[in-house]
């Protein structure tokens, strides 16, 4: 049998005190998709990173990494770097941090293009087919665009288009679907298939159930840094031994095979609530962002937003919240008038709007406590004393299960799915009308997801909140909204109640995405 | 609309050299002592006093002081010396010689020598080299110009005898044939203004050298040169540039204390001596050539950062 191209035993890492992996092993042939399965904080990035003989400061590794026989943990960087040199792609999980702020796409894509490509011209034709490869439009526009102006779906493209350009023999992939929206997704998924087809070897590090049963040949469950199940993709997922694949396999969002089984939701208009009517917005640049958009989200009504990246999804949301202010437009809460930019707006009005972040980590400041920046939200609101304040952010944490101890840790100590509770817990405190929560469960692993979904139907349950959920991933919206709302370039396409959106989509934009969801 | 940065920020360095001309005039204005008291020592009589107020124009109402010398600024008129009835603006190109030739070889050797070592010490960041060039450079960086020019002087001049002490007795244009004179000043002003931009380069580059971008094309493949030139120094140039300006800001005070230690014949001496002489109308126009120097290299600054950092761009 020929060698693997990657080989990795019994890799171990250890940071400070803590064990990140444990005695992994596992092998990726030439035109091979290999899945790594795992929830957040299982050791996947730390497996992406060691796979290319990479760690993160502080992080020791042991074992053995080989890519076609030559050692990628050798001591010696210079050996290091020959062994692996152009053989590799990788796509981070964060692809924001890979774009250097100072350069402009093309140019860096140019640069990585390889070196065989001597002329110009023919590095220019590399620079297309890799963006055409990551399903991003190879115009001069977009090449000559930074990094800080392009959306987060956009940016996880351009991060492929890196991986891809170096025309390696093994790509490894961390969460490569998480920022897509469903179209996209399905667009990369082909990309990905075409690639193995040619001979490439994928090693695939996700959560997402459906990447894996699409694309693997084989998967391996990780939890807590150690393989706790491998097998034949197909076999894993129709009888998972392990109970922990079980449990994840029981906690993947599911779309309804038809619209039935969804609540249709009360059809009389009801008065009050958030509405919107007439936004436009435009980038500093002058691009056009959002036309006459409109919105509307009675209270304890809970409407989903959806569309690719890129269509103006987040960009009505902050026009909501009045943190982009909307250049024309109205927004109205209660039938009262609501200014477009925030600093304009009442504190009483500010708390009524609230927005959650995707990125629940740059949304707390890391040297303070959670529990102070909570408490912190609460005086600016009611004022009352300093005890009065804990006591609200207690109760608040309780209300998104997290315990009491919480209130006493730093952001670094807690998880990415329980930081997006506290953030959560944060916008409760505010007495909000609206609830906007903006892609929360993009980067949740499915478990967390789940959760977070529930938590969020809880809330809007047991309150008159409306609810609007920004997502590019309509299936694991759907069960939970009222509405749907689908955008595309900056307008809003179709607006329907969900049960009709999922059985008779109208527009060929929702029809796509009730389609790529279904898949 | 916002209006765009560029004009935007000249307009702004444009009112910053209104203002800093009209609290000149004003500071001059209120200063202690008369100048008419100066220029006639302890033997003049009142009427002598007063009879050359008159004849300076000293007795006008403040405004109209002020409007006459903005009209005399509209066509390059900064006024005459009340010492040596010369045109203060023939003054102040006798000094600018020995000045820009003083900031300009210093700033030659700082640019490149910080550079050097902004650069090698950031991309080794905690070896011992960066170890080593950080403490001296902290030690240089706290030691006064004065005392650095005093305890050069003494080993340099008095005690070695290699280099001359002072340049008393030179003129502006006799420099030039004795380039020796120059070497102790510029190595003053070097030594205390190259810290704070190598520091600033040092920490720039270790930055991004560090970076997870830079990582990521480092992995990808690129080739060490590359990752220099085209990743690692694009993103520390931005705030070194601001610190640039910094510099020779500091350059411009340094020339003032060193000028007057070494006895050369520049701006920095000029303005001394002229603050001494209570001699209002070329303090006033030395002030302003500090201060309009000071704006134009900070205006340029915040031009070449602006265009350096792409994100400052679309986020004013």
């Amino acid at each position: 049998m020929n060698r693997p191209l990657l080989e990795i035993t019994g890799l171990a890492a250890n940071a400070v005190g803590t064990r990140l992996l444990d005695d992994v092993t596992l092998g990726v042939n030439p035109g091979e998709t290999l899945c790594v399965l795992g929830e957040s904080g299982s050791g996947k990035t730390t497996l992406g990173l060691a796979a290319q003989g990479e760690h993160g400061t502080g992080v020791e590794l042991s074992g053995s990494v080989r890519l076609r026989g030559l050692d990628l943990l050798s001591p010696r960087e210079r050996r290091r770097r020959a062994a692996r040199s152009r053989r590799i792609g990788y796509l981070p999980q964060h692809p924001a941090a890979v774009l250097n702020p100072a350069r402009r796409i093309g140019s860096v894509l140019g640069e990585l293009a390889p070196p065989s490509h001597r002329t110009r011209e023919r590095r220019r034709d590399a620079v297309r087919r890799a963006l055409e490869s990551a399903h991003l439009p190879p115009d001069e526009r977009l090449l000559r665009r930074f990094p800080h102006q392009l959306s987060g779906g956009q940016q996880q493209r351009v991060a492929l288009a890196h991986a891809l350009i170096t025309e390696p023999e093994l790509l490894i992939l961390d969460e490569p679907t998480s920022g897509l929206d469903t179209v996209t997704r399905a667009e990369t998924v082909d990309t990905l298939r075409e690639l193995t087809g040619a001979g490439t070897g994928v090693l695939l590090l996700t959560h997402d159930l459906g990447l894996a049963r699409e694309l693997a040949d084989g998967v391996t469950v990780l939890r807590g840094g150690e393989v706790v199940e491998r097998g034949a993709t197909g076999r894993v997922m129709r009888e998972p031994a392990h109970e922990y694949t079980g449990a994840l396999l029981a906690a993947e969002p599911r779309l309804p095979v038809s619209g039935h089984g969804i609540a249709e939701p009360d059809p009389s208009p009801s008065v009050g609530g958030l509405r919107a009517d007439g936004l436009r917005s435009t980038s500093p640049t002058g691009v056009p962002l959002l036309h006459e958009a409109e919105l509307a989200v009675p209270p304890g009504h809970r409407v989903a937003v959806v569309g690719r990246s890129g269509a103006g999804k987040t960009t009505l949301a902050r026009c909501l919240a009045g943190l982009t202010p909307a250049d024309s437009g109205r927004i109205e809460l209660d039938g009262a008038v609501l200014d477009n930019d925030i600093h304009r707006r009442s504190r009483r009005q500010r708390g009524a709007v609230q927005y959650v972040h995707q990125d629940a980590r740059a949304s707390f400041d890391e040297f303070r406590t959670v529990g102070g920046q909570l408490a912190r939200t609460v005086r600016l609101n009611r004022g009352g004393t300093r005890r009065s304040a804990r006591e609200a952010t207690a109760r608040a944490l309780r209300s998104v299960g997290l315990d009491e101890a919480t209130h006493e840790r730093r952001p670094a100590e807690l998880s990415g799915g329980q930081l997006q509770r506290a953030a959560l817990a944060r916008a409760l405190l505010a007495e909000p009308a609206v609830l906007i929560c903006d892609e929360i469960t993009a980067a949740q692993d499915v478990v967390n997801q789940s959760e977070l979904l529930g938590l969020l139907r809880e809330i809007t349950e047991r309150s008159a909140i409306g609810l609007v959920l920004i997502s590019h991933d309509l299936a694991a919206v759907a069960p939970l909204a009222d509405e749907v709302l689908v955008m595309a370039e900056g307008r809003c396409v179709e607006r329907a109640p969900t049960g009709r959106l999922l059985g008779s989509p109208r527009s060929t934009v929702a029809t796509r995405l009730v389609t790529a969801a279904r898949r | 609309m916002t209006l765009a940065y560029v004009p935007r920020r000249v307009a702004v360095a444009v009112l910053q050299i209104l203002g800093v001309a009209v609290a000149v005039f004003a500071l001059s204005a209120l200063l202690p002592g008369d100048t008419a008291v100066v220029i006639l020592g302890k033997h003049g009589t009142p009427e002598q006093i007063e009879a050359l107020r008159q004849r300076l124009g000293l007795d006008e109402p403040f405004v109209r002081r002020l409007l006459t010398w903005f009209g005399g600024l509209a066509h390059g008129d900064l006024g005459t010396s009340l010492l040596t009835g010369a045109p203060v603006t023939a003054e102040l190109a006798d000094g600018l010689a020995t000045t820009a030739v003083l900031t300009g070889v210093a700033l030659a050797v700082i640019v490149p020598l910080a550079l050097l070592i902004g650069v090698t010490t950031g991309l080794r960041q905690g070896s011992r080299l960066d170890r080593a060039v950080n403490s001296v450079i902290v030690v240089l960086d706290s030691i006064p110009e004065f005392a650095l020019g005093l305890l050069l002087v003494a080993l340099f001049s008095l005690r070695l005898g290699w280099l001359p002490a002072t340049a008393a007795g030179l003129s502006g244009t006799s420099l030039a044939t004795h380039p020796a004179v120059l070497v102790l000043p510029v190595v003053v002003l070097v030594c205390k203004q190259l810290c704070a931009l190598a520091r600033q380069i040092r920490i720039g580059v270790a930055e991004a050298n560090t970076a997870e971008y830079t990582r990521h094309v480092r992995t990808h493949g690129l080739r060490e040169s590359t990752v220099l030139f085209k990743h690692v120094l694009p993103n520390a140039a931005g705030p070194s540039v601001q610190q640039l300006a910094r510099t020779v800001d500091g350059l411009l005070g340094g020339v003032v204390v060193v000028e007057a230690l070494f006895a050369l014949p520049g701006l920095g001496s000029g303005f001394v001596d002229a603050v001494m002489a209570r001699d209002l109308p070329t303090v006033q126009g030395y002030a302003l050539v500090f201060a309009g120097t000071t704006v134009t290299v900070n205006l340029l600054a915040d031009i070449a950062a602006y265009r350096l950092v792409p994100r400052h761009r679309s986020a004013s």
